[in-house]
C-alpha cells in the first residue's frame, strides 16, 4: 500500500513488513492476554486442585488431562494455569519496578550531573560488572528462600540497564533546542527535568521495559528452578520444571514439557511486542 | 597509548574492587542471616552459633569487611561451609572444564550469529530473513533449562544422537594427560582419535545448547549492522565502482557489522560462562565452576557461591577490558582515553 503525501510530495510506502510486525504483535498481546485471563480464571474455579495430589500419578496427556499429571496426581494444565498467573503478573511487576526505579535515578543522574551522577554511573558500573542472572542469584540466595526475594533480585538487576538508557537519553534531549529555549524563557531546572526532559525520554526505557518482562520471566523461572523462587507445592513454570526433571528419566516428559512451553510462549510474547514497539519508536 | 592501557587497566583494578566490594555487601550485609542460611533449615540454635562463630560473623562488620579483603588480597576465598574444602582449589580445579564448554559454545554462538545475521540481511524481508527472525525471538524466549531438558529427553534418550550426559567422557573412557586442560585437544595432542571423538561427542550437545540461544543476540546485531553498511555511501560507492555483490559484502558488510559484535560478545560470554552455565552443567553433570556453583546453591554453602561469584564477576571484567582493547585496534576511530 502507498500511501501519497500530496502537501510534501513524498510518497510514504507502508511495507508489507511494517504490516505484518503489527499483526504479530496484535496475535502477541491476543496470548498474553488470554494466557492472564485463563491463569486469573482456571485457579478460581478449580479451587486448591492445582496443588491438590487427587489423580492416578503420571498419566500421560488425554482429553481428561490435556497436559497430563505430575508424580504426585496433579493435573499438569491446572499448575499451568495457576503458574501463567504467577510468572506473567510477576513478570510484568518486575518490569513496571524496574522502569519506575531506573528512570526515576537515570533522570536524577542526567539532571543533577556532576557528583551525583558520578555517583550513579560508578554504581551501575559495579552492578553490570556481573552478569545479570549470576547477581540475581546470590541476592535472592543471601536473602533466603522466598519468591518475595527472587523477584527483588531480579528487579534490581535490571534497573541499571534502565537507568543507563534513561540518562543517555534523558542528556540528549537535553541538548535539544527546545529545552534550550526553555530555559531562555526562564523555566526552572526542576521544571525542565520533570515537564520536558522526563516525558520526551521516558518512551524509551518503557519499550526497553518490555523486554525486560520477557528476560524477567525467564530469570525468575530459572532461579525457581535452581530452588531460590517460588518453593513447592506452589504451581510457578520454572519450579515444575525442576519438579519433572525426575519423571523425564522414567519416560515422563509432560510434567516439565507444558511449563517449559509456557514460558517460551509468554517470553516469545513480550519480546514480538518489545521488537514493535521498539521499530515504531524508530 | 602506554598511558591509555594504563588508564584502561587501573578502571578494571577498579571494577574488580568494586566487584569484591558488592559481593561482600550482599553476601554480608543484607537481612538474610548467613550462618542461618548456610546451617539449612533445621538446624539447632547451637549449630547457627558454631557457623557464627567460626566465619567471624560476630566481629562488627568493618573488621569483617578488613579480613575478607585482606584474604582476598592473597587470592583466598575462604573455605566451604559444606565440607570445609578451600574454594579458590574447587574452582580452579574446575575451570578449565567450564572454560572448554564456555569457549566451544562462544565459538558457536558467534559463527551461528554471524552467518545468520549476514544472511537475513542479504533476503532482507524475504523468506530467509523471517525464518531468521523467528528463530531469534524463540531463542531468546527459551529457557535454557527447559530447552536442555528437552534435547535430552530426545536426542540422547530416544534418538542416541549424543553421548549420555555424563560430564566430559562417556563412562569407560579416562581422561587424557592434561596439557592444555581441554580434553579434546589433549585427546588429540596424545593421538588418542577415540577419547578426542568420544570428549567432542559429550561436549557438542551441551556447547549447541548454550551457543545456539547465545547466538540470538549476535543475529539481531549483525543483521541491523550489515544491512545498514549495505546501504551506506561507501557501499553504495563501491557498486556504483562496479564491485561484485561478494566483495561489497566482505569489504563493506562484514567488516563494519563485526565492530558491535565485538561488544555484545561480552554480553554472550555472560550469558554461557555464568548464567545459563550453570544449570546446563547441573543436568549434563559437567564437572565445572557452574555446576559447583549449583551444588553451592543447593547445599546453602554460602560461601562457596561467593567465591563462585567474586571469580565470574573478576573474569567478566577481564573479558570486557579485553574486548575495549580489541575494539579500539578493530576501529581506529574510538579513543579508549574517552571511553569512559
Amino acid at each position: 500500500m502507498a500511501i501519497v503525501d500530496t502537501a510534501s510530495g513524498f510518497r510514504i510506502t507502508l511495507t508489507s513488513r511494517f504490516r505484518a510486525g503489527n499483526k504479530t504483535a496484535i496475535a502477541a498481546m491476543g496470548v498474553l492476554v488470554l494466557l492472564l485471563l485463563l491463569g486469573l480464571v482456571v485457579p478460581l474455579v478449580a479451587g486448591s486442585s492445582n496443588v491438590a495430589q487427587q489423580y492416578p500419578s503420571l498419566l500421560s496427556p488425554s482429553l481428561r488431562h490435556p497436559f497430563g499429571t505430575d508424580h504426585y496426581g496433579r493435573d499438569v494444565f491446572l499448575r499451568c494455569m495457576a503458574g501463567a498467573r504467577v510468572d506473567i503478573l510477576l513478570g510484568l511487576a518486575v518490569a513496571a519496578s524496574a522502569l519506575v526505579l531506573g528512570s526515576l535515578i537515570g533522570s536524577v543522574s542526567a539532571t543533577f550531573g556532576g557528583a551525583t551522577d558520578a555517583v550513579i554511573m560508578r554504581l551501575t558500573d559495579v552492578f553490570l560488572a556481573f552478569p545479570g542472572v549470576v547477581l540475581a542469584l546470590v541476592i535472592a540466595a543471601s536473602l533466603g528462600k522466598d519468591p518475595w526475594y527472587a523477584a527483588i533480585a531480579v528487579v534490581i538487576a535490571f534497573i541499571p540497564l534502565l537507568v543507563r538508557l534513561t540518562r543517555s537519553k534523558a542528556l540528549e534531549v537535553r541538548a535539544a533546542d527546545y529545552i534550550a529555549a526553555a530555559r531562555l524563557s526562564g523555566a526552572r531546572p526542576r521544571q525542565i527535568a520533570f515537564q520536558h526532559v522526563l516525558p520526551n525520554s521516558f518512551k524509551y526505557p518503557f519499550v526497553q521495559s518490555t523486554l525486560v518482562a520477557s528476560w524477567a520471566i525467564l530469570d525468575f523461572a530459572a532461579l525457581s528452578f535452581l530452588g531460590v523462587g517460588v518453593q513447592p507445592p506452589h504451581a510457578e513454570w520454572g519450579a515444575m520444571i525442576a519438579d519433572g526433571v525426575g519423571d523425564n528419566l522414567l519416560g515422563a516428559w509432560w510434567p516439565s514439557f507444558f511449563p517449559g512451553l509456557m514460558i517460551l510462549l509468554t517470553a516469545a510474547a513480550f519480546q514480538v511486542i518489545g521488537d514493535w514497539l521498539d521499530r515504531r519508536l524508530q | 597509548m602506554l598511558r591509555t592501557v594504563g588508564k584502561r587497566l587501573g578502571v578494571a583494578l577498579l571494577s574488580i574492587l568494586g566487584v569484591a566490594v558488592l559481593t561482600f555487601f550482599i553476601t554480608q550485609l543484607l537481612p538474610g542471616d548467613p550462618a542461618r542460611i548456610a546451617a539449612g533449615q533445621y538446624a539447632t540454635e547451637d549449630q547457627v552459633a558454631q557457623i557464627r562463630e567460626r566465619y567471624g560473623l560476630d566481629d562488627p562488620v568493618p573488621a569483617q569487611f578488613a579480613h575478607y579483603l585482606g584474604d582476598l588480597a592473597h587470592l583466598d576465598l575462604g573455605s566451604s561451609v559444606r565440607n570445609d574444602q578451600p574454594v579458590r582449589e574447587e574452582i580452579t580445579s574446575r575451570f578449565s572444564a567450564t572454560l572448554e564448554l564456555g569457549l566451544t559454545a562462544l565459538l558457536i554462538a558467534v559463527v551461528l550469529g554471524v552467518g545468520l545475521g549476514v544472511a537475513a540481511a542479504i533476503y532482507r524481508d524475504r523468506l530467509v530473513d523471517r525464518l531468521v527472525q523467528v528463530y531469534v525471538v524463540l531463542a531468546t524466549a527459551t529457557a535454557v533449562f527447559w530447552i536442555a531438558l528437552v534435547a535430552i529427553t530426545t536426542l540422547v534418550n530416544d534418538l542416541g544422537v549424543f553421548n549420555s550426559p555424563t560430564g566430559r567422557l562417556p563412562r569407560g573412557y579416562s581422561p587424557p594427560g592434561d596439557i592444555t586442560g581441554f580434553y579434546v585437544v589433549d585427546a588429540l595432542l596424545h593421538g588418542d582419535l577415540g577419547t578426542a571423538g568420544a570428549a567432542l561427542r559429550s561436549l557438542l550437545l551441551p556447547a549447541l545448547l548454550l551457543g545456539g540461544l547465545a547466538s540470538a543476540s549476535v543475529v539481531k546485531i549483525v543483521r541491523s549492522a550489515t544491512i545498514k553498511a549495505l546501504e551506506s555511501d561507501y557501499a553504495r560507492t563501491s557498486r556504483s565502482f562496479g564491485y561484485s555483490r561478494t566483495s561489497i559484502l566482505f569489504r563493506d558488510g562484514l567488516r563494519n557489522s563485526l565492530l558491535p559484535v565485538i561488544t555484545n560478545v561480552g554480553l554472550v560470554a555472560g550469558f554461557v560462562l555464568a548464567g545459563g552455565d550453570v544449570i546446563v552443567e547441573q543436568l549434563f553433570a559437567w564437572p565445572g565452576i557452574g555446576g559447583y556453583a549449583y551444588a553451592s546453591l543447593a547445599n546453602n554453602d554460602l560461601y562457596a557461591l561467593r567465591g563462585y561469584v567474586i571469580v565470574i564477576g573478576v573474569v567478566y571484567v577481564l573479558i570486557n577490558t579485553a574486548l575495549e582493547f580489541l575494539y579500539s585496534w578493530a576501529d581506529p576511530r574510538v579513543n579508549l582515553a574517552e571511553a569512559r
